[in-house]
């Protein structure tokens, strides 16, 4: 059992009349990937600013590397690595600048700048002015500014949101090798197959309130249907796509069905995804 | 950390080529417009007079000699000529006029006065011609009375009755405001910046506090307001009259601007927001400037206005070589303003973060 670095108890917070999140619980493990899935609005945004000490809660508490975020946030934050959802980066500043001036925030001696750009993929760049970096570049070099004080926990607010194909390589790999090296990574997202591929566990929020918490493998097994999809040419040389639920009483009959109604092309089974499940357990999709 | 952050906001100030240009245009602009206006006070009246052909030579010569007026023509050149502004004020005097002075029998004359003439002056043009033409014995050619012209004002004498000052002088305070101004307008620009876009976030989730980051900002804000301005008194060679006052003065001004900027950013989003905030404040905040240059069109509402303190004592110092204990009411109330809208634009921008 790894050290709980994030534990979350009854954590509120309500703008108004409006409960935005609702009476959450959860702990994170050291080194441990969370996936913080929910569609816009879910309270996925107020839930990280809650964690990171932006926010004060309404109810509950919140407690980080054993120490209430909100008694001793600036103790806490020098532990604490955030990437944002938009780029707020100086664009005015190139990047070594905006680099060294978190360095200097944090204190930290001897800082070399270009080692992590480097990391990020930014080395040859850095002299540019920010504003002339692409969206890809300023989400890598937000990641790279909330690596620079080696943070215990790592807190990203969809990384790789809207980003190409390369971009989202790089991020996935820097999240991999953080959690490896034993940084707890809170990532937030919409995107439910890189949650899937990144999670170590995945908690499912729906309008302020956690729908399910588990890794992504047993919510599969207790929530996804898995399914057998054939393709079949009849004898009049039509083609027919059959999707056979494999968990039912009768499925063993309907594939026999499927099987005898003509000459098999393809046959191949199929495995619930994140996304299926999230619309099982909440009845909407990730992007309403 | 504040170190830090002050580097960081000052690279950012002058990088943005708006503020940058405007900041070195006003500081040259300024200087320049000090120097380009008179350095000597302008007391004189330009009048004309027309008086009629069987007027002697020497009561011509003395006329205009006595109320210091052009001899002109005709009524109509003398018309024309004050409505161009060639002249302030004038007069004609017909042959029944100046049989009437000559019998020493009541006169009434009309001034013509240029357009635009306030009030007051039209007042003082009546003072100058009853003056003028009551003192002229026209036999003689002597003054019947002696005028002492000599004017005490009680109190501190900011119209410059008894001493006028020149206008650049009188125009200082004004300059000052304004360069403070563009300060106020660069300020408030780089903390709407932080919240706009959202950098303000990313530095409060470090070990920066938010005390740190409002302490960078107003030291910024200050300083460079402060050294804006006391490089134009620098320039305009005005930093020796009162060295100690005006150095006050400045800081505890750079301490309003500083505020109001904090306010500005509090309520603004965007550059046009801000600019469109400053450029009010701006207009409120010059106006005892304005005053100091046309005393008769101040109010009194204008010393509910924060920089009314700061140009008083400005004015008063550098004028009239007023001392601390003259000054020192008016520093106090600029600090407590300068305060205020510094707290009260903190609260509010902690509460956007």
């Amino acid at each position: 059992m790894t050290a709980t670095t994030i534990s979350v108890h009854n954590l509120t917070y309500r703008f108004g009349k409006l409960t935005a999140v609702d009476h959450i619980n959860f702990e994170v493990g050291e080194g441990e990937v969370l996936g913080f899935l929910g569609p816009n609005g879910a309270g996925k945004t107020t839930t990280v600013r809650m964690l990171t000490g932006q926010l004060k809660p309404t109810e509950g508490n919140v407690a980080i590397l054993g120490e209430d975020i909100h008694q001793s946030a600036k103790k806490v934050q020098q532990y604490l690595g955030v990437s944002f959802e938009t780029a707020n980066l100086y664009e005015e500043m190139n990047a070594v600048e905006n680099l060294n001036l978190f360095a200097r925030l944090f204190k930290i001696r001897n800082f070399k700048a270009m080692d992590l750009l480097e990391k990020v993929g930014l080395s040859g760049r850095e002299k540019e002015k920010v504003a002339a970096y692409s969206k890809g570049m300023k989400q890598r070099l937000m990641l790279a500014r909330a690596l620079i004080n080696q943070p215990r926990i790592l807190f990203l607010d969809e990384p790789t949101d809207g980003l190409d194909p390369v971009s989202s390589q790089t991020i996935h790999a820097i999240i991999r090798q953080a959690s490896e090296d034993g940084t707890t990574v809170f990532l937030t997202t919409h995107d439910m197959v890189k949650a899937d591929k990144l999670s170590h566990h995945v908690a499912f929020i729906n309008k302020g309130k956690i729908a399910a918490l588990d890794q992504p493998s047993e919510l599969k097994q207790h929530y996804g249907k898995r399914l057998l999809k054939v393709e079949i040419e009849d004898d009049s040389g039509r083609k027919h796509t059959h999707s056979l639920p494999l968990d039912e009483k009768d499925s063993a009959e309907k594939v026999r069905e499927a099987f005898a109604s003509g000459r098999v092309l393809t046959a191949h089974t199929e495995e619930a995804t994140l996304e299926d499940i999230f619309i099982e357990i909440t009845g909407r999709g990730l992007l309403g | 950390m504040i170190g830090a952050l002050i580097e960081k906001d000052f690279k950012l100030y002058f990088r943005n080529r708006f503020f940058l240009v405007v900041t070195l245009l006003g500081l040259v602009a300024f200087v320049a417009l000090y120097y380009l206006m008179p350095s000597k006070p302008d007391d004189t009246i330009a009048t004309a007079i027309v008086l009629p052909e069987n007027a002697t030579s020497e009561m011509k010569a003395f006329l205009s000699d006595a109320m210091d007026s052009n001899l002109l023509a005709s009524k109509e050149e003398l018309l024309e000529a004050v409505e161009n502004g060639d002249y302030q004020a004038g007069t004609v005097l017909d042959e029944a006029a100046l049989a009437a002075i000559d019998q020493g029998k009541a006169v009434t004359i009309t001034v013509y006065s240029a357009p635009g003439t306030t009030p007051e002056f039209k007042q003082a043009l009546i003072s100058l011609y009853t003056a003028g033409f009551n003192n002229i014995d026209l036999d003689t050619g002597q003054t019947k009375i002696k005028i002492n012209d000599k004017i005490i004002v009680l109190g501190p004498d900011l119209l410059g009755i008894g001493e006028p000052v020149a206008l650049r002088d009188r125009m200082l305070p004004l300059l000052l405001m304004m360069m403070f101004s563009i300060e106020l307008m660069g300020l408030a620009n780089l903390i709407s910046e932080e919240l706009t876009q959202g950098t303000a976030r990313a530095l409060l989730v470090t070990p920066l506090r938010t005390g740190q980051f409002f302490a960078a900002k107003m030291l910024l804000g200050m300083g460079l307001a402060f050294i804006e301005t006391l490089l134009i008194t620098i320039a305009v060679g005005k930093i020796t009259v009162a060295p100690v006052i005006l150095i006050g003065a400045l800081l505890v001004g750079s301490l309003l601007v500083t505020g109001v900027a904090f306010f500005i950013a509090a309520f603004a989003g965007g550059f046009m927001s801000v600019l469109s905030w400053s450029v009010l404040f701006l207009f409120i905040l010059i106006l005892p400037g304005i005053g100091v240059i046309f005393p008769t069109i101040a109010s009194n509402w204008i010393k509910t206005i924060p920089s009314f303190f700061l140009v008083d004592a400005l004015h008063r110092a550098l004028n009239y070589g007023a001392g601390w204990g003259d000054v020192r009411m008016d520093l106090l109330i600029l600090f407590g303003s300068g305060l205020l809208f510094l707290l009260l634009g903190g609260w509010v921008l902690r509460r956007r973060f």
